[in-house]
């Protein structure tokens, strides 16, 4: 087995300082973050410099990094100040800056020290000459395009030495990044910009003489069979997409790839171990998932064509806040309705999982209650095993017993 | 001001010549996206008599870049006015091999900025397609700042996206049909409409009115600009050769033209093809909300 010493990155989304925490202790290696400018999400919450400061020196304590998202499609109205703000992103202590627009790239390597420059996947490169393009142009890592294979991807790693970040999980653009501007043209709203509007995911009515509306929306991507295949190409980072997903959302994901990714250089990756990840991943999907191009050439299965078909479950019951180790009672935030007699798991960020069944719910009061039906309200559970603060609690995966549409 | 002409196949170059075409723009069989494809060899003959851009404008595979490196050698032994270019491969390969080829950056909807300009220039690139997203006024500001030589696009239908995946194709599998033509029309609850069509490259699509840049092509010619695309492509035959003629026609009086004779002419030009002046005068957003 190759390209095992250097152990590959997997990368997370991060939308605001809360779920870059999150993500960093659910088993993120790095986390990219978009500040208040020049940032593809321009309607995320995205960072101010103070909390970029704060987000790099929370990393850094943990011996991750934060890269940061400046991937507009420059306009000239947006070059000014731009240097200044690369400074102070820079000084605020970030580890990478994320392109596409090249003319930054050698002002960031001219006047900054130890900070990297990452191409965009908004430049599309889908080949090995263009990898070598940027090489030359001082860029250290490249974010492939999504229409690449598996073997190409291996080609462009091998025959060009460039440390390669690839997407693994998450909503995916029906068009190339950055050849599409269908929100300017239905929205007013700069795609290239950070102002998309999805409009790939609207029905349209099509002169064909049919009644069935034309989409071209995707599925999503979801590449958890293919991580160790990734690890031995010598693949440098794994990338998860999502800047305004959920806390929940992001910890689920993060410590299934993470488990996946450990017990491969761990030599414990068992099919069993591997299923149970991504059942856990199935149940935090809103859409059905595909490889798309890293296996086959993407057809009609990787799109959808009888609507939006986008679900949500009420996996996800409580957030720790606290355990009491002597009462061996564990404090938590309610997210959504449990009652007594549910199996429920709680999983910490350090990888552990605890499975029990609610016997008592009590409020903070340790008033006895029939049921948890008030998010965000204080309750309280008897554990006997301790969990850290910013653990979740979800139904138990795999366990089918309750109707989630009450 | 010198018209690169992107012409329907049906109809003869020396036509559009008479009617004020300067220069032809061709898609390179199999390398380009929205172009009218035509062979190496053809492409190297018509240089001959004409002056001819290549427009090898799709996003590229590793396994063509052996073929592109020797189209690219045989081109830059051609008069080729220039290779249109969105791939950085072609680019690389240009910078690597120190061909002789004149490039123009034709990175659809992402020329929308001076600096960027004067990266790619200073990369030896010399000519630029603007942006069909940006304003008349970033583009004259673009101008100002920036030695590379701009060419808007003042007529044809706008490109708004382009896919590797085939999506009519897609589309018609899964309702069991097969596709009977070449180009489809959309429509959303905005009533707007849209071309969508596929090629060997993937899927694209295009808005479903043409743009009139005769108010803009005054300003252009105001402002020095050298080039300008005018595309045939969707137009009526009679249509797009009128619309050439009226340009070559403003293109000789613009200095002289009074505001009036200029209205007339703006007036005759809607009457032909709509008043669809893109975002010429209209700003996008991007934030909708304060960040």
């Amino acid at each position: 087995m190759n390209n095992k010493d250097r152990k590959i990155e997997l990368l997370s989304p991060a939308g605001d300082l809360s779920r870059l925490k999150i993500a960093l202790l659910y088993g993120a290696d790095a986390v990219y973050i978009g500040g208040q400018e020049y940032s593809l999400r321009a309607n995320a919450t995205n960072f101010s410099i103070e909390e970029i400061k704060e987000a790099c020196d929370f990393a850094h304590s943990l011996g991750k990094k934060v890269y940061i998202t400046t991937n507009i499609v420059f306009h000239n109205e947006d070059l000014d100040g731009v240097y200044d703000y690369l400074k102070d992103v820079y000084e605020a202590g970030i580890d990478a800056f994320i392109v596409s627009d090249p003319f930054i790239i050698h002002y960031i390597k001219d006047n900054f020290k130890d900070v990297e420059v990452h191409v965009s996947t908004q430049a599309s490169t889908t080949n090995l000459e263009s990898v070598l393009f940027w090489k030359r142009e001082g860029v250290d890592r490249v974010v492939l395009a999504r229409e690449l294979s598996i073997p190409e991807i291996e080609k462009i790693i091998k025959e060009t030495k460039v440390d390669i970040e690839i997407f693994i999980h998450g909503a995916m653009c029906t068009f190339y990044s950055g050849r599409c501007t269908l929100s300017n043209y239905l929205t007013n709203r700069d795609s290239n910009r950070g102002g998309c509007s999805q409009v790939c995911r609207f029905a349209f009515d099509i002169d064909s003489g049919n009644e069935k509306k034309f989409t071209m929306a995707t599925k999503d991507l979801n590449m958890a069979d293919y991580i160790s295949k990734f690890i031995d190409i010598g693949v440098r980072s794994l990338k998860i997409e999502g800047r305004m997903r959920s806390h929940y959302y992001l910890a689920t994901v993060l410590s299934s790839y993470r488990k996946i990714i450990d017990s491969y250089y761990e030599g414990s990756l068992t099919p069993d171990l591997l299923e149970k990840q991504k059942k856990l991943l199935a149940r935090v999907a809103n859409r059905e998932t595909s490889t798309h191009y890293f296996t086959h050439e993407a057809d009609h299965t990787d799109q959808y064509y009888t609507g939006r078909q986008e679900l949500s479950n009420q996996d996800f019951l409580a957030v720790v806040i606290d355990y009491d180790k002597e009462q061996k009672i564990v404090t938590i935030s309610e997210r959504n309705y449990f009652e007594p007699g549910m199996q429920v798991e709680i999983f910490t960020p350090s990888g552990k999982t605890v499975s029990f069944t609610i016997e008592k719910i009590y409020n903070e009061a340790m008033e006895e209650l029939e049921k948890a039906c008030h998010p965000e309200e204080i309750l309280k559970l008897k554990l006997d095993e301790e969990v850290e603060k910013d653990s979740m609690m979800r139904l138990k995966i795999g366990e089918d017993l309750y109707d989630l549409s009450r | 001001m010198k018209y690169l002409v992107i012409p329907k196949a049906n109809i003869d170059l020396k036509i559009y010549q008479k009617a004020g075409a300067d220069a032809f723009i061709f898609g390179l069989q199999n390398y380009s996206v929205n172009y009218p494809e035509i062979s190496l060899e053809k492409i190297v003959e018509l240089s001959k008599k004409y002056s001819i851009f290549v427009s090898l404008n799709k996003n590229i595979r590793n396994e063509e870049l052996k073929d592109l490196e020797n189209i690219l050698e045989t081109l830059s032994n051609t008069s080729i006015c220039g290779i249109l270019f969105y791939d950085l491969s072609i680019l690389s390969i240009v910078q690597r091999k120190k061909l002789h080829l004149p490039l123009v950056w034709h990175q659809t909807h992402m020329v929308t900025n001076y600096q960027t300009c004067n990266y790619y220039l200073d990369q030896g690139v010399e000519y630029g397609i603007t942006s069909n997203e940006i304003t008349l006024e970033e583009i004259l500001e673009m101008k100002k700042n920036t030695k590379m030589k701009l060419i808007p696009q003042i007529l044809g239908y706008p490109i708004m996206s382009h896919s590797r995946r085939k999506l009519v194709e897609n589309y018609f599998k899964d309702i069991e049909e097969k596709p009977e033509k070449e180009i489809y029309r959309l429509t959303e609850k905005t009533e707007e409409s849209f071309l969508i069509r596929e090629s060997h490259a993937g899927t694209s699509i295009l808005f479903g009115k043409p743009i009139n840049g005769t108010k803009v092509l005054y300003e252009l010619l105001d402002h020095g600009f050298e080039y300008a695309i005018l595309d045939m492509t969707f137009l009526e035959d009679s249509t797009g050769l009128e619309m050439l003629e009226l340009y070559q026609e403003i293109r000789n009086t613009f200095s002289k033209d009074t505001p009036i004779e200029r209205e007339k002419k703006i007036r005759k030009s809607i009457s032909l093809i709509g008043d669809f002046t893109n975002f010429f005068y209209k700003k996008t957003i991007y934030k909708v909300k304060k960040g």
